[in-house]
């Protein structure tokens, strides 16, 4: 009769066979399992960083040149200013002018609000605080038109000669005489009627050294937008046999303006701005592949009707 | 006999293990992957919202071109719009009513808050409403967004009469609404213009984009 009272060395030695290998299987499918996983997380959350990106990206150059909506010489601005600009700009470590990189671009609209006036007289010295107009469409008397200390304002001539126009900080408001006073003098003195408004800019560029898409509000703001950025080209197209604008024809004139916000001409005839990001997968998962996305936005307050 | 050690079971409960293991796993990849699948359709619909949106103000700026005069814009009936679909109580592609009554109240209240209370104030009239299919005149069997346009006399005006305009400047509204809740919208300022020649002789009327935004 068999003694069931115990294993015989073959059973265990079988038995510990049968178990390491479904173990081992069993490991191999869990770590295989586990890495799709993280690589599919990895690949969701690249993916997820580029639409981040682009809807940003998008709907700034969307709003690219919008001007006042009220008032005389209500319209785009790039009658006065180049909406796009291939450098950054702004209170902070702006780019010397006539500068034109590709992984940077700046962009300059005037928002839908209130803040959107002019000069009811001429100013009597390039310090002198603004006397705007309150009684613009859209503005409520003893409001300053809502204009705020630490907005961001833009004045430029009423006569639309382009390139006479400045991006200001405002330091200090006055209800009480529709006065507002900028957070350091303007290089010149405005004559009455210039248009005011309340200003956004956008500068999207890539920071280098930490990987990271930048946005510069153009005053104080300087914050990251996405990481594990590696890659940022900005493309300017004009309208005409020109095309493609390279960085070159972008700096080298006719020069506009008047200094400190001088641009190269060839800025004033971009219609189509095309940006193209490449993004890498987080460091930690070494399967997923840089994934690069274009996005090509034609500017509808930049287009010739 | 049983005996106390018996491994009757062992291999259940092993299988047991394993499934649920490997269900656990794939049902985090599906998961992943489905919610990867609905960003990506929302980012989608809400960029076609955005250009049906676009189409809306292109059309009616289509329109505007062959009218001589845009005086009685800002009071026309939706019924003057060769785009309009003429449903009182249009639906989205999944089948959502579109209540047009409370949109257009809520256009106004928005409107309202915005610019001070004056004989000048802008009247919003809903001008047309449709599918983008129609808009586009286009064929497509997909889930398009329905567009709804709505016109207003400009506040610069100082007639006193908002549903008269009298500078050849109006205000236009575009929405496209999508499935699950999308909405895109757009704003525009339009002004009357007249293309000439050489000698300065008028050739034909057109329509100038003063501005145009994205509203959120």
């Amino acid at each position: 009769m068999r003694n069931r009272r115990g294993y015989i060395l073959l059973e265990l030695v079988l038995g510990a066979a049968i178990t390491c290998a479904m173990s081992t299987a069993l490991f191999q499918l869990a770590v295989a399992a586990q890495s799709a996983l993280a690589v599919q997380g990895d690949a969701a959350d690249q993916q997820q960083r580029l639409r981040v990106a682009t809807a940003a990206l998008r709907h700034d150059l969307m709003m690219a040149g919008a001007g006042p909506a009220r008032g005389a010489r209500a319209g785009p601005l790039i009658d006065v200013l180049p909406p796009v600009i291939p450098a950054r700009i702004g209170a902070m470590n702006p780019d010397p002018e006539l500068t034109a990189r590709t992984d940077r671009i700046s962009i300059v609209f005037v928002p839908e609000s209130r803040s959107q006036t002019t000069l009811r007289s001429g100013m009597a010295g390039s310090a002198s605080p603004l006397a705007i107009e309150e009684s613009s469409a859209g503005c409520v008397a003893g409001t300053t038109c809502d204009f705020a200390v630490g907005d961001r304002a833009l004045i430029y001539d009423a006569s639309g000669a382009v390139g006479a126009y400045e991006i200001f900080t405002v330091a200090a408001v006055d209800p009480a005489r529709a006065l507002i006073a900028p957070s350091a003098p303007l290089h010149r003195a405005y004559a009455a009627g210039a248009r005011v408004s309340i200003v956004a800019i956008r500068t999207y560029y890539l920071d280098p050294a930490g990987k990271r898409l930048m946005v510069y509000d153009g005053d104080r703001s300087d914050l990251p937008l996405v990481d594990h950025v590696a890659d940022m080209r900005v493309a300017y197209v004009a309208d005409g046999p020109t095309g493609l604008l390279t960085t070159a024809q972008l700096a080298d004139g006719p020069v506009i303006g008047e200094s400190p916000s001088r641009f190269d001409g060839d800025l004033l005839r971009v219609r189509r701005v095309r940006v193209t990001l490449r993004l890498q997968g987080d460091s930690s998962s070494a399967s997923v592949g840089d994934l690069e996305g274009t996005i090509e936005v034609s500017p509808p307050n930049m287009a010739v009707r | 006999m049983r005996t106390p050690w018996s491994d009757r079971g062992a291999a259940l409960i092993m299988a047991l293990m394993i499934t649920s293991l490997v269900g656990a796993l794939a049902a985090s990849l599906v998961f992943v992957v489905v919610t990867e699948s609905r960003v990506g359709r929302n980012q989608q619909a809400g960029e076609t919202g955005a250009y049906a949106a676009a189409a809306g103000v292109e059309r009616l700026i289509g329109e505007l071109r062959r009218l001589p005069s845009w005086q009685m814009v800002p009071s026309s009936s939706s019924a003057a719009a060769t785009f309009n679909d003429g449903r009182p109580v249009p639906s989205l592609a999944d089948g959502t009513p579109l209540d047009l009554t409370r949109l257009a109240a809520d256009r106004q209240a928005a409107s309202d808050a915005f610019y001070p209370n004056g004989p000048n104030r802008p009247v919003w009239r809903l001008y047309a409403h449709a599918p983008l299919t129609r808009i586009t005149s286009s064929d497509l069997r997909l889930a398009l967004p329905y567009v709804v346009v709505w016109v207003a006399d400009d506040s610069d005006e100082a007639d006193g009469d908002p549903s008269r305009d009298s500078n050849g400047v109006i205000l236009v509204r575009a929405e496209a609404f999508g499935t699950r809740g999308g909405r895109r919208g757009i704003e525009a300022t339009l002004a009357a213009s007249v293309v000439r020649d050489e000698a300065g002789l008028p050739l034909r009327s057109t329509v100038a984009v003063v501005v145009l935004r994205e509203a959120r």
